[in-house]
């Protein structure tokens, strides 16, 4: 028996078992029985005076779908997400668009400048922002050199969605550029032989074969944007509260663990919707691509 | 494509660029400024920060504990992870499929969501957040990607190179460590810096496994801003740019940030 056959093709099964064990087992316990201790908590009551209730109740989930205030906020959580989608995709197309025609010096460059903030954690990047908005900061003293009125920029849903687009481009870019790599350069080529002017063939060939990048990207944008907590919970200020303030505030400050957790299972509903899209638009796009 | 609309997308792409390094740039800037409060630009320039940084030990201390977690989270992620990929790429077994996705899940997990799941679970259970938790969160995160790099070196090397090693006569691990380590070296430093660096910068799940005790230097730049507005954290920051500039050099000598990501 060699149970030190690790690398062959036609081994016994429980060599690859062997090599998953340690990973299956730290995800098991780290990962899959903490999420279900977190489902199971949601459907649990609570009281500020006994703590977790252990009967089973669905209040918490008809809380969040009746109260208007908890209704603002899912609506609020989803509207920040389609907004920085839509951002990010405006500034993000014409850049993938030009990764595709720049020379491989500058191609090499805006790869590096675009990509490398993903390097930076998140807090540093959304604390720069407070710099550039805040009082005192670099547009406030801007606007006051040219006479306009300054202060602060900060505390509003463009602060949010400007600080969120900035953190979130790399992904859009990312999305875009892959799909406009995918299109045989043929296409076009054909398409401007057979007479299309430069921009016919850029609105009937390049924009519709790049549009699963592009749904792709918007979806991947818009899950990481609705669940994101550092950068509305700095730039949004203390009035601005999406699904994930309300988990931080549950959980952490107000100690309520069935809430969060329902609050955390309605973030995740959205998130798991929104990628399982996502995952269908990227399985289209192999379809659409006829030419290949 | 026409030269107008060139020029005009590059004049686009270069602003874009900036957009994109801006609130860095302006942190490493702003950390040198003698003023007491936050001004920019500042009016000038002095250290004074860095001395205040090293003089906090909640900071410094802080920082030890991301070092650490980093660190022993990087190399553990990408052990398991390589273990993983060799399983996952060169063995044919049922469920392949089902497990890759298995480990590939924490990607669409928000991680605010796991950070409040294993707390729950930690504290409902009577676990202490500690350094041990701390890390071993940061290894699910971040093993996805180390499963990720060193399958995508894996599969760029010829299966022939090792059926060669082993009609050789050398057995499963020599044939390991003298052919397919060396060929997927790239693959796995590129998992180490970039686990490295994504446990470095976590905040989500972070400030859920966090303790009083154990907080990572992220955790705690937010902790901190989210009650004071001063250069203070400027500095600490800062050196989490500076670390990020290392990884990038590395990156960039090693595989490049195009590549790491996907880009042709």
């Amino acid at each position: 028996m060699r149970w030190t056959n690790i690398l062959g093709t036609n081994s016994k099964a429980f060599v690859p078992l062997l090599l998953l064990l340690p990973g299956v087992l730290l995800f098991a316990s780290f990962f899959i029985f903490p999420m279900a201790v977190l489902i199971e908590n949601s459907f649990h009551g609570y009281s500020r005076l006994t703590g977790v209730d252990p009967g089973f109740t669905l209040n918490n989930y008809i809380q969040i779908l009746s109260d208007p205030y908890y209704l603002e906020i899912c609506g609020r959580t989803l509207k920040l997400g389609l907004m920085t989608s839509v951002v990010t995709l405006v500034i993000g197309y014409p850049i993938a668009l030009y990764l595709g025609v720049a020379s491989a010096r500058q191609r090499a460059w805006i790869i590096l400048l675009v990509l490398s903030p993903l390097l930076v954690s998140v807090i540093v990047r959304t604390f720069g922002w407070l710099i550039l908005l805040g009082s005192n900061g670099l547009l406030d003293n801007l606007f006051k050199a040219v006479g306009l009125e300054g202060g602060s920029m900060l505390h509003n849903e463009a602060a949010v969605v400007a600080g969120l687009a900035n953190v979130l481009l790399p992904f859009m870019v990312l999305s875009i550029s892959t799909s406009l790599q995918g299109i045989d350069p043929a296409v076009p080529l054909a398409a401007s032989s057979l007479g299309a002017s430069p921009w016919r063939v850029f609105a009937s060939v390049t924009v519709p074969l790049s549009l699963p990048g592009v749904l792709s990207g918007l979806l991947i944008v818009f899950s990481l944007a609705s669940s994101s907590f550092v950068t509305p919970a700095l730039l949004g200020g203390a009035n601005y509260k999406v699904l994930s303030s309300m988990i931080y505030e549950q959980s952490l400050v107000l100690q309520n663990w069935p809430l969060s957790a329902t609050f955390a299972v309605t973030l995740m509903f959205i998130v798991f919707t929104v990628l399982a899209l996502q995952r269908r638009a990227l399985e289209g796009g192999k379809y659409k691509v006829v030419f290949h | 494509m026409t030269k107008i609309v060139r020029f005009w997308l590059g004049v686009f792409a270069f602003s874009v660029c900036l957009f994109s390094v801006a609130p860095v740039l302006v942190i490493v800037v702003e950390s040198f400024t003698d003023t007491d409060y936050i001004v920019f630009p500042p009016p000038g320039f002095s250290f004074k920060w860095y001395v205040e940084f090293a003089k906090r030990a909640e900071f410094v201390d802080s920082a030890v504990v991301s070092l650490i977690v980093a660190l022993c989270a990087c190399l553990m992620a990408t052990w398991l992870g390589t273990m993983a990929a060799i399983a996952l790429v060169r063995h044919e077994f049922r469920g392949r499929r089902v497990v890759q996705g298995f480990f590939m899940s924490p990607l669409s997990l928000p991680g605010l969501i796991l950070g409040l799941a294993l707390l729950q679970f930690l504290a409902g259970y009577g676990l202490a957040r500690t350094v041990v938790t701390l890390t071993l969160t940061h290894v699910v995160i971040t093993m996805p990607f180390a499963i990720r790099f060193v399958s995508l070196a894996l599969l760029s090397i010829d299966p022939n190179v090792e059926k060669a090693a082993r009609s050789l006569g050398a057995d499963s691990w020599r044939t390991f460590w003298n052919i397919t380590f060396p060929l997927i070296r790239p693959g796995i430093a590129a998992s180490v810096v970039f686990s490295f660096i994504l446990s470095f910068d976590e905040v989500a799940a972070s400030l859920f496994v966090s303790s009083a005790t154990a907080m990572t230097l992220p955790v705690r730049i937010f902790v901190y801003i989210d009650q004071n507005y001063d250069p203070l954290v400027t500095s600490v920051s800062s050196l989490l740019v500076f670390l990020a500039v290392i990884a990038l050099f590395i990156i960039e000598k090693t595989v490049g940030m195009g590549r790491l990501f996907g880009l042709k």
